[in-house]
């Protein structure tokens, strides 16, 4: 199954390129996502319910970033079995371009569905495909539009762009959490000297 | 009524109502499904989801706490507890390299659907819940799934012990030697380099198959006392047998294998040994409770029913004036894991290639074939047994030639027919008896040819494109121990026991198992026929291994064949007996000859005064057995095994009428109508019936169906949904004709029919196309036929 | 669990069921009627399953027993009235319109409702009606045969 969209979202592009790594804000977007956890840097787990025409299936799987060059590209590959209902390989190619104070985003989704889910045929699957996408971006625009998240993401945003590109990163929330942590150790140096 | 029984061979040929029919269609037909043990556990097979993977590990542990489910069992259950599946009563007496496997897959699956573990409950739903929950951990392989690159070099092997995951390869021309066959290679060759008219072509015949209307099913019972009793749908019961006796190690006293009553279809589908045999055997004897499996359409789709999958890239050479020279083909099949005993899918497309040359006078054949293992299901044999590829891409070239060479391929094809039976292949098929002539002849008189023409020419300026094609087969009519042994470690012969009862009544017993052929009727009608008695005072019995005489199995059209004549000798010998009684007992000297066996008596030719009825003499001979002849004993019971002297053949020629609409690709066919060489006939009707099945088997197969895995092996069409049958809706009538000759190696004269009959379809078919296409010079060299694929190639003609 | 009350050929049972338990294992497994068979992976395309509900031919396989609570079912076991075959029966045993038998009571089942509404078909007609069930061993002809001959003896009959 190939997927692929032109969608424009009304945010500058750092911030939704942020935003896309943001494991905190993906699960929330996520639709059916119950839990997002990092292994390794640059490696996740995800649990997602999704229902493919008349299965419910529940995935187990992990993806990988890949090719990270912020805040224009970068690579999601993933893999995700469901029991029974079968097994999913999925390869996503994100780019974002400036569209005046917003962002166009263009996605490419390749997957390759097996087991019980691959023989519901492609135009079940595809047409999944596209709600899912429809209602990750539905759900997506207005968590990045929020000024709650938009500190974090800034902060996270600098940070990103002093990254070299084309390495394996942490998460916007890591780097956060490590210079707060560094900060408090120095802090602490200080006042305890 | 009384007029009836005059004639002592009245039922021969009778359009007679099926015994069968009754229970048929009051519901009270009696099907594996359908039998119902106390106790009886359920089993549900987990089945890979991969098309080739390592399996890691295997956690039942969900599954064994679900509440009704007793057991759950895996492949380390069957590489210890039984034996591999690669036992010598199942392989073939072909050089071929068999691959190592177990009744479940062990270390690796290898397609799609590969058995890995069986979860057995109190019933089924459960079952079915509980299989969800085994967890599999895999880790995928490379998958490969195309012949050819198979084949080659560095790719994906398919078994460990398999390199080069070649399964099989024959020439089956030039001789015993690489050297002789060498030399027929170049001598072809010569004759490729001086015709007039070559053709060359490669034709691909897509991956599809006879399903029959019932899936698969085993219901085991294993006691202590009496060992195991195993219903099955199966085809071949008696070889089915051996083959648990063998793997399960069991002793053969303790193995009884019955072919239920009833079956829905088999096809060859069912002839093969299967793993689930194996599986829901052991599981009997391990809980000591009945088990049955019933097979889901989708497990059935997955793992059965695969057959065609060929390409076969084959010259014809010939003189331009439709003189057929030489034919050349390189044959390569694709046979899936090739893990499926008896068979081991390849015998499929070995037959396929012996059958290819048709009933044409070859000069000289140069006839190579390769068999490549992939990760898609086995083969399994499917009607038209391996040669639906081959049958359908000499047709094709029989057409092209008459093309070149402007000629009627109708013509054509008579030209080069072998004009006088008996005649051997350049392939080494024997064909014993017929008139190939006077078939096609009687089938030309169903079509003015010339004005067929002028229709079509008026037709075209119109903007209308109709067309007629053409093809013929001579098919298998049982298949004798000549080609079974070398072929399959079999046997071929006939077998049958008859009894007779102080009633006047008679028992046949016959160890082949119908699927739905008639058999009961047939053979009654023929000991009917025999005896002077009504069809309704004989019962047949088949299937059961406690019961019947062993017997090969239902395969090859062997019935009409093979078991009739059986049945006809065993009851000519009872004839004997009870008209060397009868004579004695007339005081007359008299042989059987002098007897007639009409009306339900046996009466003396030269003095019709003396007769008794055919009740009164056979119970005089089985319950007052005094005062006999010199050398009689009583009793009334023969057993007789029939070899035909030579292997046999019947033949059919096919044409149809299409329209085709260049618009949209889409083509309806007008008219089909055959031409058939049955030998002599027991029932019309059901003889009917077989070639109206077999046609639109074939029209489906072309056509409509086909089995389809994706770039990772995933196969897509698992339900009839994806997978589709041809319903009535879809195909035409159907006109039958026939031009008969009595076989001369049975001793009734006739033939069995309908195993190789759709054949002949695709060619006719396809070749209709492209007569119609002809302006277009569209030429169709691959199955199947769809709208879209014709629109496309009548677009690039157009263009 | 649910007490469902079904009158199947004439006679009520009253059966305890699990929600979904379907009507086609409802009537093979509880009550022994194994005259109606499974062919598809219930998928309601082979039309193997065909029943009447209320007289209505149905595929029993897309339904569930709990929904057939108080209603009427006919199965093939039910078309003869004793000894006396219907019009159907008789034709497909005279035209030889089965083979291995398995499709048969479906299409016996759906060709009696179709019958009422269309007592005089044409073969187009009858293999139009047919399509929602497949049979592999007779190619069809016979069968529409069969039904043609069903026709007559019902207006004949009739008459």
């Amino acid at each position: 199954m190939e997927l692929k969209q032109q969608i424009r979202i009304n945010a500058p592009r750092a911030r939704v390129f942020a935003a896309l790594n943001d494991p905190v804000l993906l699960q929330q977007a996520i639709p059916g996502c119950e839990g997002l956890t990092e292994g390794e840097p640059g490696h996740f787990e995800a649990t997602v319910a999704a229902k493919v025409g008349p299965l419910s299936a529940r995935f187990k799987g992990n993806m990988q970033v890949q090719d990270l060059n912020p805040p224009v590209s970068y690579t999601l590959v993933g893999e995700g079995k469901a029991g029974p209902a079968g097994h999913a390989k999925v390869r996503a190619s994100v780019m974002l371009e400036e569209d005046g104070s917003g962002t166009l985003l263009n996605y490419v989704v390749k997957a390759d569905v097996g087991g019980k889910l691959g023989q519901l045929g492609g135009a079940i699957i595809d047409r999944t495909a596209q709600k899912l996408a429809g209602d990750f971006f539905a759900r997506f625009e207005p968590l990045i539009a929020d000024p709650a998240t938009a500190t974090a993401d800034e902060a996270g945003a600098t940070a990103v762009e002093a990254a070299a590109p084309g390495t394996t990163r942490q998460p916007t929330w890591g780097v956060w959490y490590f210079m707060a942590a560094v900060s408090l150790a120095l802090a602490a140096w200080v006042l305890l000297h | 009524m009384e007029n009836q029984l005059k004639e002592n061979t009245q039922w021969m040929g009778a359009r007679l109502e099926r015994k069968e029919d009754l229970r048929l269609v009051t519901g009270q037909g009696k099907y594996l499904a359908d039998i119902v043990l106390p106790g009886m556990l359920h089993a549900v097979f987990v089945r890979s989801e991969y098309a080739h993977a390592k399996i890691l590990g295997i956690d039942t542990s969900a599954a064994l706490e679900t509440p009704g489910v007793v057991a759950v069992l895996t492949g380390d259950d069957f590489k210890t507890d039984v034996k591999s599946m690669r036992q010598p009563v199942l392989l073939p007496n072909l050089p071929a390299v068999y691959p190592e496997y177990f009744a479940l897959a062990t270390d690796k699956v290898k397609y799609h659907g590969d058995p890995i573990a069986v979860v057995i409950a109190r019933d089924k739903y459960t079952a079915e819940d509980a299989a969800e929950l085994v967890i599999v951990d895999y880790e995928e392989l490379p998958v490969i799934l195309d012949a050819e690159a198979a084949l080659e070099p560095g790719a994906p092997q398919v078994h460990d012990d398999q390199p080069g995951n070649e399964m099989f390869a024959m020439t089956f021309t030039g001789g015993a030697t690489e050297e002789e066959q060498r030399q027929n290679e170049a001598e072809v060759e010569a004759i490729f380099k001086a015709a007039d008219v070559v053709v060359s072509n490669r034709f691909r015949v897509h991956r599809t198959g006879i399903t029959p209307m019932e899936p698969r099913g085993v219901l085991c019972e294993w006691t202590m006392a009496d060992g195991l009793t195993a219903w099955i749908t199966t085809q071949r019961p008696h070889i089915d047998r051996l083959a648990l006796i063998d793997i399960l190690d069991v002793p053969g006293e303790k193995v009884r294998v019955i072919a239920p009553r009833d079956q829905g279809g088999g096809f060859g589908v069912k002839a093969p040994f299967f793993r689930e045999n194996v599986v829901i055997a052991h599981a009997a004897r391990k809980l000591g409770k009945p088990v049955r499996w019933i097979e889901s359409r989708y497990e059935s789709l997955m793992s059965v029913g695969q057959e065609r999958d060929q390409v076969n890239t084959m010259d014809v050479a010939a003189t331009k004036d439709g003189k057929l020279l030489a034919v050349r083909n390189r044959g390569i099949a694709n046979n899936g894991t090739g893990q499926t005993g008896v068979y081991w899918g390849f015998v499929m497309p070995f037959l396929g290639q012996v059958e290819m040359p048709n009933v044409y006078t070859w000069e000289k054949g140069d006839v190579k074939l390769r068999v490549a293992s992939t990760n898609k299901a086995c083969l399994t044999p499917s009607r038209a047994f391996g040669h639906f590829p081959t049958r359908f891409a000499v047709e094709r070239s029989v057409d092209m030639v008459a093309r070149r060479c402007g000629l009627e391929p109708s013509d054509v094809r008579r030209k080069n027919m072998i004009p006088k039976l008996p005649y051997t292949t350049v392939t080494g098929e024997y064909y014993d008896s017929g008139d190939f002539l006077k078939v096609w002849d009687n089938l030309l008189t169903n079509i003015d040819l010339p004005a067929f023409r002028r229709e079509q020419a008026a037709l075209r300026e119109q903007g209308r494109y109709i067309g007629i094609g053409f093809a013929c087969g001579a098919e298998l009519s049982g298949v004798a121990s000549e080609l079974l042994v070398p072929m399959e470690n079999q046997p071929g012969y006939g077998a049958a026991t008859v009894r007779v009862d102080p009633r006047g009544k008679v028992m046949i017993y016959g160890g082949d198992a119908p699927g739905g052929q008639g058999h009961e009727t047939t053979v009654a009608q023929v000991v009917a026929s025999t005896f002077g008695i009504d069809p309704k005072d004989s019962i047949v019995t088949t299937g059961d291994t406690g019961a019947t005489p062993f017997g090969a199995g239902t395969i090859g059209a062997r019935a009409g064949s093979y078991f009739v004549s059986a049945v006809h000798k065993a009851c000519a010998d009872l004839k004997e007996k009870i008209t060397h009684v009868l004579s004695h007992d007339l005081d007359i000297r008299a042989t059987v000859e002098e007897f007639a066996f009409i009306n339900g008596e046996v009466i003396y030719l030269r003095d019709p005064s003396k007769k008794k009825t055919f009740r009164e003499i056979v119970e005089r001979i089985i319950m007052f057995p005094v005062n006999l002849p010199e050398g009689e004993v009583g009793g009334l019971e023969a057993t007789a095994f029939f070899e035909a002297a030579k292997p046999m053949i019947c033949f059919n020629g096919d044409f149809c009428i299409v329209e085709v609409d260049i618009n949209t690709g889409e083509f309806k066919i007008k008219r089909w109508v055959t031409s058939e060489d049955v030998g002599n006939v027991i029932n019309q009707n059901i003889v009917d019936g077989q070639m109206h099945g077999a046609i639109v088997q074939g029209l489906s197969n072309a056509v409509y169906e086909e089995f389809i895995y994706n770039e990772q092996g995933q196969q897509m069409t698992a339900d009839f949904e994806n997978y589709k049958l041809a319903t009535a809706a879809d195909v035409p009538d159907i006109e039958l004709t026939y031009a008969s000759t009595p076989c001369v190696h049975t001793p009734l004269g006739t033939r069995g029919i309908g195993e190789g009959r759709p054949s002949s379809v695709p060619g006719a078919l396809s070749n209709a196309i492209c007569d119609a296409l002809a302006p277009f010079g569209v030429e169709i060299t691959e199955l199947p036929l769809r709208p879209s694929s014709l629109w496309a190639k009548i677009k690039a003609a157009r263009a | 669990m649910q007490t469902v009350t079904i009158t199947v050929n004439g006679e009520a049972f009253k059966e305890a069921v699990p929600e979904r338990l379907l009507l086609v294992d409802f009537l093979r497994e509880r009550l022994a009627l194994t005259g109606t068979h499974v062919s598809c992976t219930y998928e309601g395309v082979c039309g193997a399953c065909t029943v009447h509900l209320d007289g209505d031919a149905v595929k029993s396989c897309l339904i569930l027993a709990v929904q057939a609570d108080g209603h009427e079912v006919t199965t093939v076991e039910g078309l003869a009235k004793g000894e006396e075959l219907s019009a159907l029966q008789k034709a497909f045993r005279e035209e030889h319109g089965l083979q291995c038998g398995f499709c048969t009571p479906g299409i016996l089942m759906n060709m009696t409702d179709f019958l009422k509404h269309n007592p005089n078909p044409t073969d187009d007609e009858i293999r139009m009606g047919l399509i929602g069930n497949l049979c592999r061993c007779t190619g069809y002809v016979h069968i529409v045969r069969a039904v043609r001959t069903a026709a007559k003896m019902l207006a004949a009959s009739a008459a």
